[in-house]
């Protein structure tokens, strides 16, 4: 029997969106659907008369045809041997899923360039909400004019459709319509010719859907809610919701990746460092076009260098700051690999960035100060980078009244509250070193003359650290000016610890 | 009329052009030295910017540090960073406190190789933010003086070598090179100029430090 029921029934009171609209903005989402991605991912070319095949109870099975072998009858479904009859010319090749995963993988890390929110669709489709992009891209129409032509570029088969509700975007572009519906009123009317056996749903429930003579979605609408519930099952009724947005449809946004990894091969056993440079070259500017994607940058990264005989070897460049410049990580990378002795030719390197931090530009100053300290900060990182990573240092000052106690290494710098009443010495000797006597006077290539002094340093006591020395200035017959002391605990020896540079 | 209208033009198009006697730094960018006497001989009243200066001194602090403390405090004041390379005892920080130098500026590099020692001077003395590069090198070539020269220019900054050597020669590639020693102990410090880009003069200066 013919379920027929007067339109004005079709549409429950009250549910339609029209207020809350004004206040929060109608998601709007793309689906991107790659119709011969299992082919593009065998490497076959789509243009050409060829399809892909699949392993099935039946024998091998045609799963993804091309259009032109389409037009020669090959259909979907349709068993190997009747399609190569059919058309002995046929190139046909087995379904690479990992690869398809793979193309389907880097198509979502280039679209995160347009938005953050992205989520896969398996098996052949992304889906994009881009409302927050609009601005950006000057508008939705000019965004899906720019999304089709840097597919075309990256050689892709497409459709892409553009509707309020993520279900009839993928539903718009599996049934091959590049349609971009930017307003929810309009969804109905669009959606209705779309044929029935298009929805995404079970294969028996679409098989009793079209016995009941039901052919488009058209006809569907003109059902009442309760009448599709009671026959056909509530899974119909939520899936007609979520294609119009009467019901929410949460998608998950496949996450900020947290690594980076890359190899680049050698096209031949390298021994010297310019051309292992090259392959660090083409991987920085791999990891530079991710960050930009994911928005984030990196404070470290590892080098791993694989050798023709000897076991493989790491080094890790580190910045002060998280960074995503390409230059000055190149510089970076070059001084390390400067420094290092390739002990066998180098057939492969591979950069391995375990931390992405989040991109924080630098803060725009007015003038160019700011700039002018990040790239001092740069310069120290490239000195870093060759000569160790303590081989700069600041010197600072620390509370003791002990002279060798009273400076630090550190990268703070000092406050000048707490400086010696007395003079001291420019020059500090790391270790204080013994001075010979001689006329009953220290000599230190010349007999010292004593000209200042004494100073009591008598401290320490607490920490087994104690001292107890009288601080003199002396000066020498070449005009040296001298920091010297007379240890009082170890019978009066004589030692020199500075100079009055 | 013509002609020193000319030569006007082509001494602004070519400052290091050598002008003889008397009419030495006319237009050569130069940080006073803090000292007047040395300001009077230097060519332009002060250390030249974009120039690196060879001091050759007796021994180890007899008083080159204090020479160079005024520029230093200068430059540093001005916002720019001012490298220690390879110094040969530990820069000692409650006297460098008192001397009144900004401590955020100063940064010490301590190199390994004396390959490094040079090739750290060039690097720092290329960065525009870097004022003065004091460095203890070890030895030194033709080429490694040029380099170092090529580099102060780019970064218009000042580098020094400072040497402990008792030759008088001046060490070729250098543009100004300068001699410290002190005659008897408390005497004052002697500065005799070997060599001097952009003049002739020869000096002997007696400073009291």
């Amino acid at each position: 029997m013919p379920l027929t029921a007067p339109s004005s029934l079709n549409v429950p009171a009250g549910v339609e969106p029209n207020g809350p609209a004004n206040e929060r903005p109608q998601p709007l989402w793309f689906a991107l659907v790659f119709p011969s991605l299992a082919l593009e991912a065998c490497g076959l070319d789509a243009c050409s008369i060829c399809a892909v095949t699949h392993e099935t109870r039946h024998g091998q099975r045609i799963y993804q045809v091309s259009a032109a072998a389409r037009r020669r009858g090959i259909e979907v479904q349709m068993g190997l041997t009747a399609a190569l009859a059919l058309c002995p010319g046929l190139v046909h090749a087995p379904r690479d899923e990992a690869s398809e995963k793979r193309h389907l993988r880097s198509l979502l890390n280039w679209s995160k360039g347009f938005t953050p929110t992205v989520s896969q669709a398996p098996p052949d489709a992304l889906l994009l909400e881009v409302r927050a992009s609009l601005r950006l891209f000057h508008g939705a129409a000019a965004l899906h004019q720019r999304l089709g032509r840097e597919l075309e570029r990256q050689g892709y088969h497409h459709h892409i459709a553009g509707a309020p509700t993520a279900q009839a975007s993928l539903l718009l572009g599996r049934s091959g319509q590049a349609l971009l519906i930017e307003q929810p009123d309009g969804l109905r009317s669009a959606l209705g010719d779309l044929p029935i056996d298009r929805l995404d749903l079970d294969p028996r429930l679409l098989w009793r859907l079209h016995r009941t003579g039901l052919r488009s979605l058209r006809d569907l609408w003109r059902l009442p809610r309760d009448g599709i519930s009671r026959r056909f099952g509530h899974g119909l009724q939520h899936y007609l919701d979520r294609l119009l947005g009467k019901h929410p449809d949460p998608r998950a946004t496949v996450p900020r990746p947290r690594c980076f990894s890359a190899t680049q091969e050698l096209p031949a056993p390298a021994v010297d460092s310019t051309r292992v440079l090259a392959a660090v070259r083409r991987l920085l500017t791999q990891l530079v076009g991710y960050l930009r994607q994911c928005d984030g940058a990196v404070s470290s990264l590892r080098l791993e260098l694989a050798y023709t005989r000897n076991p493989a070897s790491s080094m890790t460049v580190c910045t002060r700051d998280a960074t995503r410049d390409a230059e000055h990580l190149l510089r970076l990378c070059t001084e390390r690999l400067r420094s290092l002795q390739l002990p066998a030719p180098v057939e492969k390197v591979c950069m391995v960035c375990a931390d992405i931090l989040p991109h924080t530009p630098p803060d725009q100053h007015l003038f160019e100060r700011a700039h002018c300290q990040e790239s001092w900060q740069q310069r120290l990182e490239e000195i870093e980078a060759r000569l160790g990573p303590d081989c700069l240092w600041q010197p600072g000052l620390r509370s003791d009244h002990r002279p060798e106690q009273a400076w630090a290494e550190l990268a703070q710098p000092w406050s000048a509250k707490e400086l010696p009443a007395a003079k001291r010495p420019l020059w500090l000797l790391a270790r204080p070193q013994q001075l010979v006597c001689r006329q009953g006077q220290p000599w230190h290539r010349g007999l010292l003359a004593l000209c200042d002094g004494p100073e009591r340093i008598e401290t320490g006591w607490w920490d087994g650290g104690g001292c107890r020395r009288d601080y003199y200035v002396a000066c020498n017959e070449q005009g040296e000016q001298l920091w010297v002391f007379q240890d009082l605990q170890r019978c009066g020896t004589w030692y020199l610890h500075g100079l009055f540079a | 009329m013509n002609k020193p209208s000319a030569l006007d033009a082509l001494l602004r198009q070519y400052p290091g052009l050598w002008r003889g006697k008397g009419l030495e730094g006319a237009a050569c960018a130069a940080v006073s030295s803090g000292f007047e006497d040395l300001d009077a001989l230097l060519p332009g009243g002060g250390w030249p910017l974009g120039t690196t200066v060879e001091l050759r001194i007796a021994g180890e602090g007899i008083g080159e540090l204090r020479l160079l403390m005024p520029v230093m405090r200068r430059l540093a004041s001005s916002g720019r960073h001012i490298a220690w390379v390879a110094p040969p005892y530990v820069p000692y920080a409650p006297a460098l406190a008192a001397t009144g130098l900004d401590p955020s500026t100063l940064t010490v590099v301590r190199p390994q190789a004396p390959r490094d020692i040079l090739w750290s001077m060039e690097k720092l003395l290329q960065s525009p933010q870097c004022g003065v590069v004091l460095g203890w090198p070890q030895q030194v070539t033709v080429g490694s003086n040029r380099r170092l020269q090529l580099a102060a220019e780019a970064g218009n900054s000042i580098g020094f070598s400072i040497r402990r050597n008792p030759c008088h020669a001046p060490g070729r590639g250098t543009t100004t090179a300068l001699q410290l020693w002190r005659q008897h102990d408390h005497g004052p410090l002697w500065l005799r100029v070997l060599k001097m880009r952009g003049a002739c003069r020869r000096g002997e200066l007696m400073l009291a430090l």
